[in-house]
């Protein structure tokens, strides 16, 4: 498939829309599913009864959550299927621009990428890097003072949990080279 | 050792004495007006961000740094509502109305000035009602078994109710996923493992901290960033003398002590908080005002009456917390959360074994209250240069200090990364208006009432007619009950003239 | 070298490892290298126990254990035990106690207690269910025939509160809950389980003094390393911990935190701890609970 520059740029300039409603009822059917979850693997795993006593065992409470969610998930589906056929439904249309989703989704998988390599690679490659890219890919242009401003905040925050705080960070280098093993 | 509440005022006064607290006040009313003044960052996302801070510092300075943060997030709040329109916490909306009129005037400065002096009295106010009705409440609560905590709880999750925005089944569910989620882990009653799926990932469960952190700050973070293109516009704009004329004052006296007596009782209810507070007084204020009937023009009493209120209720939010161990809002769970890091279990014995800590975090309140008064009227011409910081660079430090502060809360990933899914998850949820408040609320609220009811039952042999009619535990339901109902009522009352009359 | 604390700051083997070994280490020079602390919280040790396995058996990363050496393996299948663990030394003991309110008048001894609890329902407040606690107020009612509902509390403080507002009879628990509140005359000390005579409360009789059977259980506080540290690592080690046991620094925190210094070095330690495991596996046996249990 070929791209030139103009249609990338078309397509993220695209705008998503999503009736509100639609986002809404996959929402309440999410829930309604984990509520069946919580019903059902409460009713299989743990008794009603206090094993050790009197009163009431480990069941009820998650029990009662779950069905609650399912019962709520089913009035609110139905509620919205019934106003949507109506007509009756102020039903925004939530938009989004396919730039932002975009943004916020590689903000997402840039964190997750990080809390991965966290303890590998330790606090401070991670974290610069971290910083680094986030800033430029939230539209923070200025590269050198980007990279600047990523390595100030994580010797920042370094100094603030080890020292301030007393609270250990993973940094691996650094601990190889004062145990000796380096 | 004390062995009865007894007033240990002058303990108080200690920490006016001492640089040490009085330095951590001046840095936490700093970073909370500041961070109050950024749309997005509300008191309890800010204390939220920060809670891991807990762990390096003693209970006394810790906690005198979050009640700072606090009180000057609360006036923050107003800075926003009355440059740009835009209220920095939802509690200073009503501050809007006239701030931000009073500034298209060019008078932002006069309504920034009575705004600080009238959250500053109202603030002051409030501890000295925490101070006067905290200890003879905790020594009431002193008789409180399981039931009873078990049932005051339940009277704070019948407030999901009010705190579940237009959809009362959104808040149910809402509050049901919340139940759902305190139920992950083992159950230190019976012993059984629940919903862990035989992964070390879930055997804790869901820390409550690293929830709160998610569902508040990761997902406001998120927010932010789908919109960080739109440049927050009118902070460029000089603000002048925030300094209030003798005039100024005159005319608001009479709103600022009313706000400060709403404000204080609405604040004490659990559940309502400084949101209500204000919006409330701003009504009354309407209509005692000397100018009330100008109101949303641009009326200098008006900034003053939701301000007062707001901050009045800051101290009162603070005593179902302190005397129950019971939040009744968003930012008094954070507090929990940060009493928690500190190994405090607040409730009555904190009043009656641990009052020097107690009157020290009084004293570092009043402090706070007078430190961002001042701030206000020296520095904040300077300070709103601080929201011209890029928000790509703000809202990724957050979200790095999000994630290294749930780290360190256990010196693991493990809740880091449940935290940034409960983030995620809020994202996604506050997207199609779903409220995060219940579910915040349930998460901190249900293990409390599971297990005081499961161990009321357990005393009583498996009856449950002698725990439901012990007096305080049937007074409390039947409130309960009551309060869950009453915008329900309203709901239903609505729907019916909806379907009744027209819809705009 | 690397202290590791399986409770988060603030808790009892935090605060063991901190007051009592790192600064003891720190003040008087124990060690050659730095030595630091830190906390692998999670599964009721089992975070602590897998990190330090992860680790190079190298003497350089030392566990410090409780009871839930032997509760943990035994409440759930973690594919651990402590025979996976080199012993260092039990440093000290902390025990359990049953306490009733100073001004109840339905029993002033603990056979009073006992007659009563024959005759009427009694509920005793103790920590949640596989804990030393419950275990002791559990074995006691169970082999003395009492009537007695154990109503498990998350914390000290919440037990204490439920005693002292009347909800329940009895409280089993450590010193340092209720050693202020005996000091007033809120709470008599009924009883304690430790299995000898105890110098902080000699007029505090122990079970087989009082009845017909024995039930020994305390919190025991210890370290461990690898099981594949090299010998000569693990002699140094229990130099070590012979040293910080005879420093006045450990001394003050034994002081600070109601534990009883009771010093175990190596082997001996393991004895002891292969006694607590024989108790608690029967008591998991007998009651379906844990790895014994039917599901």
């Amino acid at each position: 498939m070929e791209l030139d520059a103009n249609t990338v740029r078309d397509r993220l300039d695209r705008t998503l829309r999503l009736r509100k409603s639609t986002g809404e009822i996959a929402i309440v059917i999410l829930l309604g599913v984990l509520g069946l979850f919580a019903a059902i693997y409460s009713q299989l795993n743990l008794p009603l009864e206090n094993p050790f006593g009197a009163g009431v065992g480990p069941r009820l409470f998650p029990q009662v959550a779950g069905i609650t969610m399912v019962a709520m998930s089913v009035y609110l589906l139905v509620l919205r299927l019934w106003r949507r056929r109506k007509g009756t439904i102020d039903d925004e249309v939530v938009e989004m621009n396919v730039r932002d989703g975009l943004r916020v989704f590689v903000f997402i998988v840039l964190c997750a990428g990080y809390m991965w390599v966290f303890e590998a690679i330790g606090f401070g490659v991670s974290t610069v890097a971290l910083l680094f890219l986030l800033f430029v890919t939230n539209g923070f242009r200025r590269y050198i003072l980007a990279a600047v401003l990523a390595i100030a905040f994580t010797f920042g925050i370094y100094l603030v949990f080890t020292t301030a705080l007393g609270l250990p960070l993973p940094s691996p280098i650094l601990r190889d080279v004062t145990t000796g093993i380096l | 050792m004390i062995s009865q509440t007894t007033l240990q005022v002058g303990a108080m006064f200690e920490i006016f004495t001492d640089p040490y607290l009085i330095g951590i006040t001046i840095a936490s009313v700093i970073i909370g007006v500041s961070a109050g003044m950024i749309p997005g960052l509300n008191a309890s996302v800010t204390v939220a961000i920060l809670l891991p801070v807990a762990f390096g510092m003693d209970p006394i300075p810790a906690m005198i740094f979050f009640f700072g943060i606090y009180a000057g997030a609360q006036y923050g709040g107003s800075v926003a509502a009355i440059l740009i329109n835009t209220p920095g916490t939802t509690a200073a909306a009503a501050t809007t109305f006239d701030g931000y009129p009073m500034s298209k005037n060019g008078e932002s400065g006069r309504a920034l000035g009575i705004a600080a002096l009238a959250s500053g009295v109202g603030g002051l106010f409030s501890v000295i009602v925490l101070i006067t009705i905290g200890p003879p409440f905790a020594e009431f609560a002193l008789n409180f078994g399981p039931a009873e905590i078990a049932a005051i709880s339940i009277f704070g999750l019948s407030l999901v109710s009010a705190v579940s925005g237009d959809s009362l089944a959104k808040g149910l569910v809402g509050t049901a996923l919340g139940i759902f989620i305190a139920t992950i882990g083992r159950d230190p009653v019976s012993g059984y493992s629940r919903f862990t799926l035989d992964t070390l990932l879930l055997t804790d469960g869901i820390d409550f901290i690293a929830a709160l952190i998610g569902l508040f700050a990761v997902s406001e973070v998120l927010l932010n960033v789908e919109t960080i293109h739109e440049s927050v516009k009118g902070f460029g704009q000089r603000v002048d003398s925030t300094f209030p004329s003798l005039s100024d004052i005159r005319e608001s006296a009479r709103v600022i002590v009313s706000g400060m007596f709403v404000g204080s009782f609405i604040g004490t209810l659990p559940g309502s908080g400084s949101t209500l507070g204000s919006f409330i007084h701003y009504g009354i204020a309407q209509r005692i005002a000397h100018r009330g009937k100008e109101f949303g023009s641009g009326v200098i009493e008006g900034v003053a009456a939701s301000e007062s209120a707001n901050n009045a209720a800051t101290g009162g939010a603070m005593i179902p917390l302190l005397t129950l161990g019971i939040p009744g809002s968003g930012t008094t769970a954070v507090m929990l959360g940060a009493l928690n890091i500190l190994n405090i279990s607040p409730g009555p014995e904190l009043f009656t074994q641990q009052s020097d800590l107690l009157w020290m975090w009084f004293g570092g309140f009043i402090l706070a209250n007078i430190f961002f008064v001042v701030v206000a009227f020296l520095l904040l011409p300077v300070f709103v240069r601080v929201l011209e910081t890029p928000r790509a660079i703000l809202f990724s430090v957050i979200a790095v200090l999000t994630i290294v502060g749930t780290f360190a809360l256990e010196n693991t990933l493990r809740q880091a990364w449940l935290m940034f899914s409960m983030g995620v998850l809020g994202y996604v949820l506050k997207k199609f208006d779903f409220p995060v408040g219940p579910i915040v609320l349930a998460i901190v609220l249900a293990p409390i009432i599971e297990l005081g009811i499961r161990r009321a039952l357990s005393i009583s042999g498996g009856a449950v007619g002698p725990v439901v009619t012990k007096p305080i535990v049937a007074i409390l339901l039947v409130l309960s009950v009551i309060t869950f109902f009453s915008p329900y009522f309203r709901e239903i009352a609505g729907g019916l003239s909806r379907i009744g009359g027209s819809r705009s | 070298m690397t202290i590791v604390a399986w409770a988060s700051r603030g808790g009892g083997s935090d605060t063991i490892v901190r007051q009592g070994y790192v600064r003891s280490i720190r003040e008087n020079d124990l060690l050659p290298v730095d030595v630091r602390a830190i906390n692998q919280t999670g599964g009721g040790g089992e975070a602590g126990m897998r990190y330090t396995l992860d680790q190079d058996p190298n003497g350089y990363t030392i566990l410090n254990v409780t009871t839930n050496l032997v509760v943990t393996p035994l409440s759930r299948d973690i594919g651990i035990s402590y025979e996976d663990f080199t012993p260092i030394a039990r440093m000290g003991v902390e025990p359990i106690l049953l306490v009733t309110r100073g001004d109840d008048d339905r029993f002033n001894n603990i056979q009073e207690f006992r007659d009563y609890a024959a005759e009427n329902r009694v509920s005793i407040a103790s920590f949640d269910v596989g804990t030393q606690d419950h275990t002791a107020a559990f074995l006691l009612s169970q082999r003395t025939d009492m009537n007695a509902e154990i109503v498990p509390f998350s914390g000290g403080g919440e037990q204490v509160s439920a005693l002292l507002a009347g909800d329940v009879d009895a409280a089993v628990t450590a010193p340092s809950e209720v050693s202020d509140m005996r000091e007033s005359g809120e709470v008599q000390y009924m009883l304690h389980f430790s299995g000898q005579e105890l110098e902080l409360y000699p007029d505090v009789p122990y079970v087989s003094q009082a009845f017909d059977t024995e039930i020994v259980v305390e919190q025991f506080r210890g370290t461990v390393v690898h099981g594949d540290t090299p010998d000569e690592q693990v002699e140094y080690l229990r130099d070590l911990y012979e040293e910080i046991y005879n420093s006045t620094e450990f001394e003050e925190y034994a002081d600070n935190n109601n534990v009883n210094p009771a010093f175990l070095r190596g082997e001996e330690f393991y004895d002891y701890v292969e006694g607590v495991n024989q108790r608690f596996t029967e008591v998991f046996q007998e009651n379906n609970l844990g790895v014994y249990s039917d599901s």
